[in-house]
């Protein structure tokens, strides 16, 4: 397993779409929610997978009514490794 | 509770923490230590390694690895929070394939060899002529390596073929400000974007280019504020769909609209009239253009701008002349307050001078300008871009704090701080970057006078233009030598002759500046992998080789080492890397060049000043009760300790010496290549949200890298159906310089209008810098990335 990070996030939604978007991110297994303020979710995103953690963000902020998704913290201390692959053609 | 429920428990308080705060705008405070995890992990501060916009992170380090990171809170940039690639940041220390010892290319291959060896080889190529040995750096060099690297080419080897990355990405911005204020660097800050009525964005995308920058203009409008978002761009992006104005223009169309703006403001009699009869003065372009222009009067001014009318803007940028018009009510008004961005898109550009210039015009022109929330603010792509490349002054004609070689007063000042003898700056410029790397793949018989460069932290085989017609040929020269200081493998590093193992961010100590003039410092934090050493250090420990060779100019009128450094009185051997860190070589590097600063009023306090805080921004001036004061908005009254007391503004560095800005005209003229039936699109190049640049430390985060694993080609959906292309299918992208093969991505993460392509360049197996364009800005000799002429062939068929 590539390393794996716990991040916690912010998510920043349109308010009038909160309890849809809730129940849409609820629904993903891999995010924990607290509760609204204003108009960000904060949460924290926990992927079995390291490529999933990327991906999943990217879902998020391409879910109609978020708005923006910004980074609070992560930590790798949970990664079996901090060495990634090189890169292709290196 | 287990560790890892305890990490996620303190992941939740802090994001939790920082949505509290932000829902009130609160400044940040330090985290509790509730917030992070256990206690063994040590915590300190450092900038992002990544863009301009300077995020403050903080590094958690654990057993001599960073294990965790947090948006800084403390941080006024980034109030906590970061961006999917600053987080990952720590990660790109730890690629496997990291380089950790000296190679040297023996009978072609390279093979290791000791530092001893290389830092001979080194002093061999300065020996054979150090006339020919130019330095290649970059914006993201540390001020005190790009400041070392300064004093080694321009101080000791009296050469001054030295120049940086930046020349691609940031000096038409250094032209247009010094064309209009006469002195660079922006005058406003990034609290403009919590003051703005009106942001606009000219060709920029700061929703992933600058995506914590961005973030603060939505966390406004979160909180109920009203911030009206003008997207001026050549494609939808992630930014436009933020806008409430999304105006698609033609590539290289901006010039006409900057006209048409102020043709409105001047024919309505709605522009600033007090303003610009106190503090401005009217130029125009001298043929050919030059830096200087000639100055106009407002009657030739309004003549010139006669031509664009809102018809005829729209004919010429196909923005609607509506759209112009609404512009022109905005910047007619005093009492909104508008801040506009850009970056790329107006920087490398043919007419990048004058772009800039005609922005910065259109703001002073309507008075929109030296108030919260008024401000032309440029934006910078590299972490020091701002810091090194432009207030060192790394660039072929220049010298640190804003002076430049052919100026003999500037000359001798700079001996003075450097301590060596009269007339050891060489007074004329060298090789801008283009120039540099033209000369160094032309035989010695044609003219190239260019022997040796050595490269540090920039990939130039991969991020210039043309590298067919730059680069390559160096390679087949005899006699012809690279030197590359990286941290991965690059395709610079797989050219190079010799290679050296670098340190890369918390492995040493550093100084950024970023693009709001704001100096920021960091301590090493962990130790770089086997033999890889500071950027700084190979610097200092390849001048020492050429000191002991009695090489004269690596002595200072007093036959010292030029980088002597002392401790208690007695010099300390800073060349020997195990004492290298016996003193703070950053600090005493900097103390000697902040001594340069207060020329251009750019001062900066002690090194000491900058360990205590998130970042200071200059011109930092020392108050009576001892402590040090930044300046938000310079040129502005109530703000710059170096506006004349009861003055508004004033522009001290005036290019007249009247305390006058000047606004520009400059015409619209056509781009050196266009569409034609041949080649039919526009063909744009920039970056994306996952990778950061040429994708070196962010292609070895795996997470980024299968975000974003390889380049494509963005294609409008009728375009693609009318050459029956799908979504994904790999197509031959042409141009007159060269083919490559990407896939084609239809309605992604940015959507070009018919006629119009757009390609990431981040992917070193799919150089799409070998198909751009080498033309450049006649004044910032910045070279044009965002649009040339191509053509789209599916494969194995005859093309279209
Ligand atoms: S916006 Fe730039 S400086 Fe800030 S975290 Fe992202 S990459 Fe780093």
């Amino acid at each position: 397993m590539g390393p794996v990070a716990i991040a916690a996030i912010l998510v920043t939604i349109d308010p009038s779409q909160d309890q849809a978007l809730r129940a849409v991110l609820r629904a993903r297994g891999d995010l924990e929610l607290g509760e609204t303020i204003g108009a960000r979710i904060p949460a924290v995103l926990d992927t079995g997978d390291a490529v999933e953690a990327e991906r999943a963000l990217r879902e998020i902020w391409d879910l109609p009514g978020v708005s923006f998704v910004d980074v609070v913290s992560v930590d790798f201390s949970e990664a079996s490794e901090l060495s990634p692959e090189p890169a292709p053609g290196s | 509770m287990e560790r890892r429920d305890f990490i996620k428990a303190s992941a939740m308080t802090a994001a939790t923490a920082a949505a509290s705060r932000l829902a009130v705008a609160q400044d940040g405070v330090e985290p509790s230590v509730s917030a992070r995890h256990a206690g063994d992990v040590r915590w300190q501060k450092a900038p992002c390694r990544f863009c301009g916009t300077g995020c403050h992170v903080q590094v958690g380090v654990k057993g001599g690895k960073v294990v965790a990171i947090a948006g800084d809170q403390q941080a006024e940039v980034n109030r906590g929070l970061l961006c999917v690639k600053g987080y990952h940041v720590a990660l790109a220390l730890y690629g496997k394939d990291r380089l950790t010892r000296p190679l040297l290319r023996k009978n072609g291959k390279l093979v290791p060899i000791s530092w001893n060896e290389a830092l001979d080889v080194i002093a061999d190529r300065v020996m054979l002529d150090p006339k020919g040995f130019a330095f290649y750096g970059s914006g993201q060099w540390t001020i005190p390596e790009g400041y070392a690297a300064q004093k080694f080419m321009k101080g000791g080897l009296s050469c001054n073929h030295i120049d940086p990355n930046a020349r691609l990405c940031m000096a038409s911005a250094v032209t247009g400000f010094l064309a209009v204020y006469g002195v660079d660097e922006p005058a406003g800050v990034y609290d403009d974007l919590d003051r703005a009525d009106v942001v606009i964005l000219w060709g920029n995308n700061p929703a992933e280019m600058h995506p914590v920058l961005f973030s603060r203009i939505i966390d406004r409008r979160v909180r109920g504020e009203k911030v009206t978002i003008i997207d001026l761009c050549t494609r939808h992006t992630r930014s436009s769909q933020h806008a409430d104005h999304v105006l698609l223009f033609k590539p290289h169309t901006d010039l006409a609209i900057a006209n048409g703006i102020m043709h409105l403001l001047v024919e309505r009699g709605t522009f600033d009239r007090e303003f610009v009869q106190r503090h401005c003065a009217f130029r125009g372009d001298n043929e050919p253009m030059d830096l200087a222009g000639k100055p106009i009067d407002f009657a030739e001014f309004k003549r010139r701008l006669a031509e664009y009318t809102p018809e005829k803007v729209q004919e010429i940028s196909g923005v609607s002349a509506d759209a112009i018009r609404m512009m022109a009510d905005l910047f007619g008004k005093r009492d909104v307050r508008i801040t506009s961005l850009w970056c790329m898109g107006m920087n490398q550009h043919t007419r990048g001078t004058a772009i800039n210039a005609l922005v910065h015009s259109v703001h002073l022109l309507s008075g929109h300008f030296g108030r919260p929330g008024d401000a032309p603010t440029s934006l910078t792509g590299q972490p020091s871009a701002c810091g090194t490349a432009r207030e060192v002054g790394t660039l072929a004609h220049a010298l640190p704090g804003g002076r430049v070689v052919p100026n003999a007063a500037h000359r001798a000042e700079s001996e003075q701080i450097w301590n060596v003898p009269e007339g050891r700056i060489n007074p004329k410029p060298g090789h801008h970057t283009v120039l540099m790397w033209e000369k160094f793949s032309t035989p010695p018989e044609q003219g190239g006078d260019i022997h040796t460069i050595w490269v540090q932290v920039t990939n130039p085989a991969h991020s210039l233009p043309n590298r067919h017609a730059l680069v390559d040929p160096s390679r087949k020269i005899p006699g012809r030598f690279l030197i590359v200081s990286d941290v991965y493998p690059t395709a610079t590093t797989e050219i190079a002759d010799l290679v050296l193992p670098s340190a890369l961010w918390v492995e040493k100590n550093g100084m950024f500046g970023n693009s709001e003039r704001r100096t920021q410092q960091w301590y090493r934090m962990v130790k770089p992998p086997g033999e890889a050493r500071d950027d700084c250090w190979q610097i200092i420990a390849a001048a020492r080789r050429l000191f002991e060779r009695g090489f004269e100019g690596m002595k200072d009128k007093d036959g010292r080492f030029l980088f002597h450094t002392e401790k208690a009185g007695k010099e300390v051997p800073i060349w020997d890397f195990a004492r290298y860190y016996d003193v703070n070589v950053d600090e005493h590097l900097f103390e000697e060049y902040r001594k340069f600063s207060t020329y251009k009023h750019k001062d900066l306090a002690p090194y000491s000043e900058y360990v205590k805080a998130r970042g200071l921004r200059w011109p930092v001036v020392k108050q009576p009760d001892g402590s040090w004061k930044e300046t938000r908005w310079r040129f502005a009254g109530f703000d710059d300790p170096y506006v004349k007391k009861g003055e508004n503004v004033e522009f001290y560095h005036s290019p007249t010496n009247d305390g006058r800005a000047q606004i520009w005209f400059s015409p619209y003229v056509l781009p050196p290549e266009v569409p034609d039936d041949k080649f039919p699109f526009w063909l744009c190049t920039g970056r994306v949200l996952e990778h950061w640049h040429t994708g070196t430390m962010t292609m070895r985060i795996p997470q980024l890298r299968s975000a974003m694993p390889e380049a494509y080609v963005e294609m409008n959906r009728d375009d693609a159906r009318r050459l029956g292309i799908q979504n994904g299918e790999r197509v031959a992208l042409e141009t007159r310089r060269g083919t490559l093969e990407l896939p084609v991505w239809i309605d992604g993460r940015g959507s070009p209008p018919p006629g119009s392509l757009f390609v990431p360049f981040f992917d070193e197996k799919r150089l799409i810098n070998e198909l751009t364009l080498q033309a450049h800005c006649p004044i910032s000799k910045e070279p044009d990335y965002k649009k040339c002429a191509a053509r789209v062939r599916r494969l194995g068929s005859g093309g279209a």
